[in-house]
């Protein structure tokens, strides 16, 4: 039976045939970082009739404290069981929406934020489906457990050994996400020493959000029973490529990929052109939400592959929007402007309401650019329509907030505290007085 | 193993020399060592290596003793409960969980926690600090040893099961031709061996084959 039409009744059966004794039940904060609330296996019935009940007030961007009883409701369709706890009871898990005590949905979900945005795109008549390619970094600890940003141990027999440590975990890796029903691919980058990639192929949009949470929990876990540090921080390592999480969808309406047209130029159908056209207007507040850390901009620079402006191509990789060579019901279209440390709920609430918007609002992109962007001229790409993306956070903070159309795909709750919590983060940094700036001028003034 | 070492060995276990000669043609069994503290490390390893056994690595944090542990496949860890990064327990627990090798868990002294936590994992053996040859062998022995029983007994427990489940499959393909053909029992067995022979696949597979045309047929996705 496909996991995916999981009722209550499938979950109870089919936790107690694998002898699950504890069940985590997860949810996303705000940002994106993914809590654990575990019940037994006894309570796993209430859990599903009534939900569970916790402290709100924990969970950063979530609550006040005076109102910090919330409600977890787990969705059955997530039902999964984590393979690498064979011995003395499973452990499974649940991805669950957030609720008010009273029982109403709460506006501070993120997963409710998404599903809002594909009611929308359910209101048109859409159907939305992405697959994932996320890249990340597997360092080595040093004697406390810390990470550090090496990627070999310095100096010892392991430079001898034939073993890839590496590689050995990315290989655990896939088939945990395997055993767990996701279907992935991973591989190594050569460019840049340390630097993994996983693709996840493509699922409905809610469920691909669920699968980014999933993997990068995953990742995380088999790297640590490996002796490594997964990190994916969008630029750890300055000189090399940084960490992309690039998203490509298609839309369906029924059976058929409604970007596809044989008959018009690139086989691109208006449609798709309209999407394209969303994603580039609302390009530079869009990446406020999808590249959400500070260190997400020194990733989108020239140089490394990454994106730099809100332009769209066939071939090239650097603009925000690429189109995969693959038409007919493989049409899709790329988004390669976020990175792993976004919040995937919001991030595609956000970019699924852009195109959307593209769509309704008939927004045309500019013509699709070939060639290395930097050899246009800059009032030549200005004339076409091309703006560079934000160079940092703060900018794209300023841009979110002139954009009616991602806040109202976030909500007035996430839009106000998102916002805040982001602003504090760039004014903290900003105000910081970094290694670099005293290494440029202690000695020189 | 030179002779001063057999000696002082023998001398630690009093036990004959010809028993030992036995145990000198074995191949040297391959020990890791995991421990914070530089001076134990040393003098494990003195008595590992005195009692004739190689040592194959040593760590001092959790993740270290993971990461060469991975790469060095040894025939058996030797893990301080109190290792900085991830603890020895949990250590030994992903040793365990992952059939890397043998454990034996080293501590200055047990407590009931300890135990507690220690009998979730499989713990194999446990020797309190100081470690003395006289333990240490007959430990890394037996802890080896049990680990090889476990790991054939799972192997057998998974032949079983799967044999289990041919016969169920089996079973439920013999009756879906039984009905469908209008055969005996015995000729839709022999009708699934044929084929199984026939087309160099499993039993199981032609069972399962069977069982999938049976679904289409009845409209099942």
């Amino acid at each position: 039976m496909a996991m995916d039409t999981y009722t209550a009744e499938d979950v109870i059966a089919r936790a107690r045939e694998l002898d699950v004794k504890f069940i985590r039940l997860q949810f996303t904060d705000i940002f994106g970082i993914l809590k654990n609330v575990a019940i037994t296996i006894e309570r796993l019935e209430d859990a599903l009739a009534d939900g569970v009940s916790f402290d709100g007030s924990s969970i950063e961007g979530f609550v006040r404290v005076e109102e910090s009883d919330m409600l977890l409701r787990p969705d059955p369709s997530t039902f999964t069981v984590f393979p690498w706890r064979p011995r003395d009871g499973a452990v499974a898990r649940l991805i669950c929406d957030v609720y008010n005590p009273d029982g109403t949905p709460f506006e501070g979900c993120p997963r409710r934020a998404l599903k809002r945005a594909l009611g929308a795109a359910r209101e048109l008549g859409y159907e939305l489906n992405v697959g994932v390619e996320s890249e990340f970094f597997l360092f080595h600890t040093d004697e406390n457990g810390q990470p550090t940003t090496h990627t070999h141990d310095r100096g010892s027999y392991f430079d001898l050994s034939p073993v890839d440590l590496g590689e050995n975990a990315r290989r655990d890796m896939v088939l945990v996400m395997d055993e767990m029903g996701m279907h992935v691919e991973a591989s190594h980058h050569e460019a840049s020493p340390g630097q993994h990639e996983i693709t996840l192929r493509r699922a409905e949009a809610l469920r691909a959000a669920d699968n980014i949470v999933t993997m990068r929990y995953v990742v995380r876990s088999i790297a640590q029973r490996h002796g490594l540090y997964a990190s994916f921080m969008a630029k750890p390592l300055f000189g090399t490529n940084g960490s992309g999480l690039h998203l490509s969808y298609s839309l369906f309406c029924g059976e058929r990929n409604v970007f596809t047209d044989p008959n018009a130029p690139h086989e691109l159908s208006e449609t798709a052109l309209h999407f394209i056209g969303g994603l580039i207007a609302h390009g530079r507040a869009l990446t406020a939400v999808t590249s959400p850390t500070v260190n997400s901009y020194k990733r989108l620079v020239p140089g490394f592959e990454a994106p730099t402006h809100t332009a769209w191509a066939f071939r090239n990789r650097s603009p925000m929007v690429r189109i995969p060579v693959q038409r007919g019901g493989g049409t899709r279209i790329e988004l390669r402007s976020p990175d792993p440390t976004c919040n995937p709920y919001l991030a595609l609430a956000c970019s699924i309401r852009a195109g959307l918007d593209g769509i309704q609002s008939k927004l045309v992109p500019p013509d699709p650019v070939e060639g290395n962007i930097f050899n246009i001229d800059p009032q030549e790409l200005e004339r076409r329509g091309i703006k560079r993306l934000p160079l940092c956070l703060g900018e794209a903070l300023d841009e979110l907030a002139r954009d009616e159309v991602l806040k109202d795909a976030l909500g007035p709750h996430i839009y106000a505290k998102y916002m805040q919590a982001k602003r504090v983060e760039w004014e903290t940094y900003s105000r910081f007085i970094h290694k670099w700036e005293l290494d440029e001028y202690l000695a020189r003034f | 193993m030179n002779g001063a070492c057999l000696a002082a060995y023998s001398r630690s276990f009093n036990l004959s020399l010809p028993d030992l000669e036995v145990r000198t043609r074995m191949p040297k069994r391959e020990v890791f060592v995991a421990d914070a503290n530089a001076q134990s490390r040393r003098r494990l390893k003195r008595l590992l290596t005195e009692a004739g056994y190689a040592v194959a690595g040593e760590a001092q944090d959790a993740p270290g003793a993971l990461r060469a542990i991975r790469a060095l496949m040894p025939d058996v860890a030797i893990v301080d409960v109190d290792l900085p990064g991830l603890g020895g327990l949990e250590v030994v627990k992903i040793l365990e969980e992952d059939r890397l090798c043998p454990a034996v868990l080293v501590a200055s002294q047990m407590t009931w926690e300890m135990v507690e936590k220690a009998r979730e994992s499989m713990v194999l053996a446990c020797l309190i600090k100081p470690i003395s040859a006289q333990d240490l062998v007959p430990t890394i022995e037996f802890a080896i040893a049990n680990y090889e029983r476990a790991i054939k007994l799972e192997e057998k427990i998974r032949q079983l099961e799967e044999r289990l489940d041919t016969r169920k499959v089996v079973e439920r393909a013999k009756g879906y031709l039984m009905k469908s053909l209008g055969i005996s029992e015995a000729e839709a067995y022999r009708l699934i061996q044929k084929r199984s022979m026939d087309k160099g696949v499993s039993m199981r597979q032609i069972a399962e084959a069977i069982l999938l045309t049976e679904g289409f047929k009845r409209g099942k996705p």
